[in-house]
């Protein structure tokens, strides 16, 4: 493996959710980079059917946070990730209803997170909240909806250390098949 | 036209029943910001796993002495700032360890009606102290 692919995987790897941030704002830059990470992210058909609000006024985050419970902590910035539904009609004529936009809101939210821990900031995705209520507070028109909002500052420190009574971690292993599903272990093919 | 009824004392939304005299339990704003958060916890809860529903209701109870707190509701021994803490703390465990969680979730409501005991015996001891012949 070359460095950058090691240090990709580093990013990843000690990404963690935050849930308490500091009163230290997030310059601009970064919140533009977050959102870059967010236009790069892989998207079906190239079609990009994803649109991102930044905000960053303290008035509209508290609005924004009575409306979304999932927010447990008080961020410095809020990301929110919608789709643009007027455009997946127009450009993803599919028969049945797609999931596709929805796994591009995946997609974007996983690098902006990456991103974000770059650049030593925390955040955490959050699904729980009214999408009316906070469709209203961004004045969102009618065409779009938010899916998914990613709360961003610098982490408060907290404790990590492991509960006693937490599940045994996931391993790499145990959610990956090679081959036929439920061979663990890599086998060798000719190839 | 018979006068709207005025439900609205100043800026204060609810009073803080025997403590009214020391101030207000919430604001207008906060109420409104509880208002918003209970309604959206009932609007997402119908999508959630059913153990969120829980978590938003302490979660709530956390907001709410949070709010108490800030505008000087008494809190002599400590209940209510070591009972939010505690909140704070819990419900995260929620996430994973729901057999401890569901532990705390058992107990509250006993450490609430004690210190309600608590206070009541308070209240009833210092109105007989107030009582002359």
């Amino acid at each position: 493996m070359n460095d950058r692919a090691d240090q990709s995987l580093d990013v990843m790897k000690s990404r963690r959710v935050t849930r308490s941030f500091t009163t230290q704002q997030v310059p601009d830059e970064l919140l533009m980079k977050i959102a870059q990470a967010g236009r790069f992210a892989a998207s079906a058909g190239n079609l990009r059917p994803h649109r991102f609000i930044i905000t960053r006024n303290p008035e509209t985050i508290k609005q924004i946070r009575s409306f979304s419970p999932g927010m447990l902590g008080l961020p410095q910035a809020v990301v929110a990730i919608l789709i643009d539904h007027d455009q997946v009609k127009r450009d993803w004529l599919s028969i049945d209803p797609s999931m596709v936009p929805y796994i591009d809101v995946g997609t974007a939210a996983q690098n902006m997170l990456n991103m974000a821990h770059a650049l030593e900031l925390g955040s955490c995705p959050v699904t729980s909240f009214s999408k009316s209520g906070v469709g209203r507070i961004l004045e969102i028109p009618e065409h779009l909806t938010i899916e998914l909002l990613i709360i961003l500052g610098y982490p408060e420190p907290v404790d990590r250390s492991v509960n006693p009574n937490a599940p045994k971690p996931v391993t790499t292993r145990d959610l990956t098949s090679w081959e036929r599903f439920g061979q663990h272990d890599a086998v060798e093919v000719k190839r | 036209m018979p006068e709207k009824p005025n439900h609205n004392d100043g800026d204060t939304i609810a009073s803080a029943g025997k403590n009214s005299a020391s101030g207000s339990v919430l604001t207008e704003d906060q109420a409104l910001e509880m208002i918003a958060f209970l309604t959206t916890s009932a609007e997402i809860s119908l999508q959630e796993p059913v153990h969120y529903g829980t978590l938003r209701l302490v979660d709530g109870a956390s907001r709410l002495i949070g709010f108490m707190l800030e505008n000087g509701v008494p809190d002599p021994d400590g209940f209510l700032t070591s009972l939010k803490a505690d909140i704070d703390t819990k419900k995260l465990w929620s996430m994973w360890d729901k057999p401890g969680y569901f532990q705390f979730l058992r107990e509250t409501p006993a450490q609430v009606a004690g210190e309600i005991a608590e206070r009541s015996a308070a209240m009833t001891t210092s109105m007989e102290g107030d009582t002359h012949e």
